[in-house]
């Protein structure tokens, strides 16, 4: 998805995005400043009476928000699996403690 | 000498990272404080596996959770909010080292990575290192960016899973 495309066509490739790209164009448009650092670059263009918008993804950044949300996913796994070998080692010293006597 | 002796650290948090290696591998490394033999019972006993897979805050429940923790078992985990309709993760073991090492495949696309998980003990925490391989770089990509049609179905689970996490976060 690279190259210059109208925000409705943009919006149009990828149904689950629309939302999300609309969000961006409004929060781009709306608000100066770097509020929110969008994931895509949308560079606005106006030609008569279309507007364009290009859509630069920034892949590295795209990748690095993937690993995160992978990361959290793996660190609420292992939060639960810590609190298992919590137990399990519990239950082995008092299995230790009742073989000793 | 005495039992008691052993040290028992103030429980602090130990850290998740995940890193991609190389154009085909991600590598998810985190430190426990237990000895391998009890970390690696709790990754092939169903019944403590099933406790920490999907945890609750993911908001979805495991409706079912099989593995047969041996060289060519096949393991399979479905969750979902409805049983008619569940998600799965299916492969099978193709190596099984007790307390030290697993290996498994990820069968519910091509493009499934076969993931390697080691435990490895020091002074009585175990590090364990979880590698996942991917068949191609594409299909690494794929997952990553979520590419129509290149995402293997495992990722797009995921990530519904992470939806559903963040939107329970955001209830709390």
């Amino acid at each position: 998805m690279q190259g210059r495309l109208s925000a409705r066509c943009v919006a149009g490739r990828r149904h689950s995005q629309i939302d999300f790209i609309s969000m961006q164009i409004r929060s781009t448009r709306r608000f100066p400043g770097p509020k929110l650092k969008p994931l895509a670059s949308l560079v606005d263009e106006k030609v008569g009476r279309v507007r364009t918008c290009k859509l630069g993804l920034r892949r590295l950044e795209e990748e690095a928000a993937w690993i995160e949300r992978y990361r959290q996913l793996w660190d609420a796994r292992f939060d639960e699996l810590d609190k298992v070998v919590e137990e399990l080692k519990r239950k082995e010293k008092v299995d230790g403690r009742k073989k000793r006597e | 000498m005495d039992a008691r002796r052993e040290s028992e650290p103030t429980p602090m948090k130990n850290r998740t990272t995940v890193q991609r290696k190389s154009e085909r591998e991600l590598v998810v490394t985190r430190t426990f404080n237990g000895p391998a033999r009890i970390v690696f019972e709790a990754w092939t006993k169903p019944e403590l596996l099933k406790r920490w897979w999907v945890p609750k805050s993911f908001g979805v429940s495991l409706l079912s959770c099989e593995a047969d923790v041996r060289v060519g078992g096949r393991y399979r985990f479905e969750f979902g909010h409805e049983a008619s309709k569940p998600m799965a993760f299916f492969g099978r073991y193709i190596e099984v080292t007790p307390h030290s090492r697993l290996v498994w495949t990820n069968d519910e696309s091509d493009d499934g990575a076969v993931t390697t998980v080691t435990f490895e003990e020091k002074g009585g925490k175990t590090l364990l290192v979880m590698h996942e391989l991917y068949p191609s770089k594409e299909a690494l990509d794929g997952a990553i960016a979520g590419m129509e049609g290149g995402m293997p179905e495992t990722f797009a689970q995921l990530d519904e899973l992470l939806v559903t996490l963040g939107a329970s976060v955001g209830r709390s």
